[in-house]
């Protein structure tokens, strides 16, 4: 997985405690629901993360294995792409 | 099985984790709308910098979606920096307007570049006439629906609002009509409020009753497309609390006063002389008396005999009886008449529902 991913610009997102969170593309006129695995990976689409530490996160926060981690989180990062809630890579953002 | 959204929405108002915030950034208007609820107190408005400032406080907060208020929003002289102010720090952009300005395609242009998630529309007539006498101002009417047709062509989604009043109460199938050509839906509200600082002169302006009733029981539905009426706040969810007031949402006035919600104006803190509103959110005592109120309000409805179809407003109700729980002459009338609508549908008493959810 190249790069750091980074949410699409212009969305809004917000985590609901431990439940999940809401994410609002304005451009679209549609809201998301993401469960709260969703939302900790989405939380850190900063264009800061990079993939294996999003993995790191998620490994940790639901005691799942590093592999396991890895294959969700680059399930759920196709889903955003697949709906439009993800940078493009052209504008998605290097760590330095 | 409650939807992934509903209940997610459901888990914020029980914990009182805001999503909304309200945004009155000034009370100037180009519109004199007679029945219009503001009461500027003549205090300096806070400046583009400290709304800037609040925008921040609000985004640190977690707030999701932003309306932008007044007043007529779009007359602040720096109304597109602070919109753009608000898709910067990624938060969703509403806006309620007149919709006067936006007659200029340029405007809406510049609008549109903004991705406003939507613009709420209030329309007060189908015909010139109505809508200029309600806002006083002539041309209003050609330039709000030329705004209207303009926001829709750019692809910004709409929502149009009309206040029922005497002037109107006769043309609102017109109206629907009107919203219709637009590929529109139009949300009437049958609730005129006192002004906020108590003066109640715009009530002389609601429907009058006997409209009122047979606007619940017999028109609505036609009206509305097969819509039955609501039978709670929109704003409410389930949670036993009666509407989001202090809950879901707040307001900031063009002052910078945080209130519960735009109808229940207690003041709770002033947002440029508070640190973050984390400090607030949990601590403040006007706070948990607004929401012991709702829950209260709804506790008291639930025992009266129309109390499930209610839609009922702490705020309206403080402002015209001077107690937030006391149930005020138009709520009254509007439950029972919504209540006839569903006893003429044989739709079951939806207390029944409740207590067996």
């Amino acid at each position: 997985m190249a790069g750091y991913p980074r949410r699409a610009p212009g969305s809004a997102f917000r985590a609901v405690g431990d439940e999940g969170g809401f994410v609002v593309l304005p451009a679209r006129s549609e809201v998301k629901v993401l469960n709260p695995a969703g939302a900790l990976i989405f939380s850190l689409l900063d264009g800061v993360h990079s993939p294996e530490q999003i993995r790191d996160a998620v490994a940790q926060e639901f005691d799942v294995s590093a592999d396991q981690a890895m294959r969700d989180v680059e399930v759920f990062l196709r889903d955003l792409e697949l709906h439009g809630m993800l940078a493009d890579e052209a504008t998605s953002g290097v760590a330095s | 099985m409650t939807d992934p959204y509903r209940r997610l929405l459901n888990y914020a108002f029980a914990q009182a984790i805001p999503l909304n915030c309200q945004i009155e950034i000034t009370y100037r208007c180009n519109h004199l709308c007679s029945f219009c609820y503001n009461s500027p107190t003549g205090q300096r408005e806070m400046s583009t910098p400290q709304i800037f400032e609040a925008l921040s406080k609000i985004q640190e907060f977690g707030v999701l979606y932003v309306t932008l208020t007044g007043g007529e929003a779009m007359c602040h002289r720096d109304f597109f920096a602070i919109a753009a102010e608000v898709r910067r720090l990624n938060m969703a952009l509403r806006v309620y307007t007149n919709g006067y300005l936006l007659a200029d395609k340029k405007t809406v242009a510049r609008l549109r570049a903004l991705d406003p998630l939507e613009v709420e529309v209030s329309i007060h007539g189908s015909r010139p006439e109505t809508h200029d006498a309600l806002t006083r101002i002539q041309g209003a009417f050609v330039k709000t629906v030329q705004a209207i047709g303009n926001l829709v062509e750019a692809g910004i989604k709409v929502n149009l609002k009309c206040p029922i009043t005497q002037l109107n109460q006769n043309e609102l199938f017109e109206i629907r009509d009107l919203g219709e050509r637009f590929g529109l839906r139009v949300n009437f509200d049958a609730v005129i409020t006192p002004k906020d600082d108590g003066d109640q002169g715009p009530l002389a302006l609601r429907a009058n009753e006997e409209f009122i009733r047979k606007y619940w029981v017999e028109w609505y539905s036609e009206l509305h497309r097969g819509k039955l009426p609501p039978r709670q706040n929109h704003c409410a969810s389930e949670g036993g609390a009666n509407c989001g007031t202090g809950r879901s949402g707040f307001t900031v006035d063009p002052y910078g006063n945080i209130l519960p919600c735009v109808a229940f104006r207690r003041k709770i803190a002033n947002i440029l002389e508070i640190e973050s509103l984390d400090s607030i959110w949990r601590t403040s005592p006007v706070l948990q008396e607004v929401r012991d109120l709702s829950v209260e309000a709804r506790t008291q409805l639930d025992k009266h005999p129309n109390g499930p179809y209610f839609t009922f407003c702490l705020g309206v109700a403080e402002n015209q009886t001077g107690n937030p729980l006391a149930v005020y002459p138009q709520a009254e009338i509007n439950a029972q008449a919504v209540r006839r609508h569903y006893e003429l549908l044989q739709i079951k008493d939806p207390g029944v529902r409740a207590k067996s959810a």
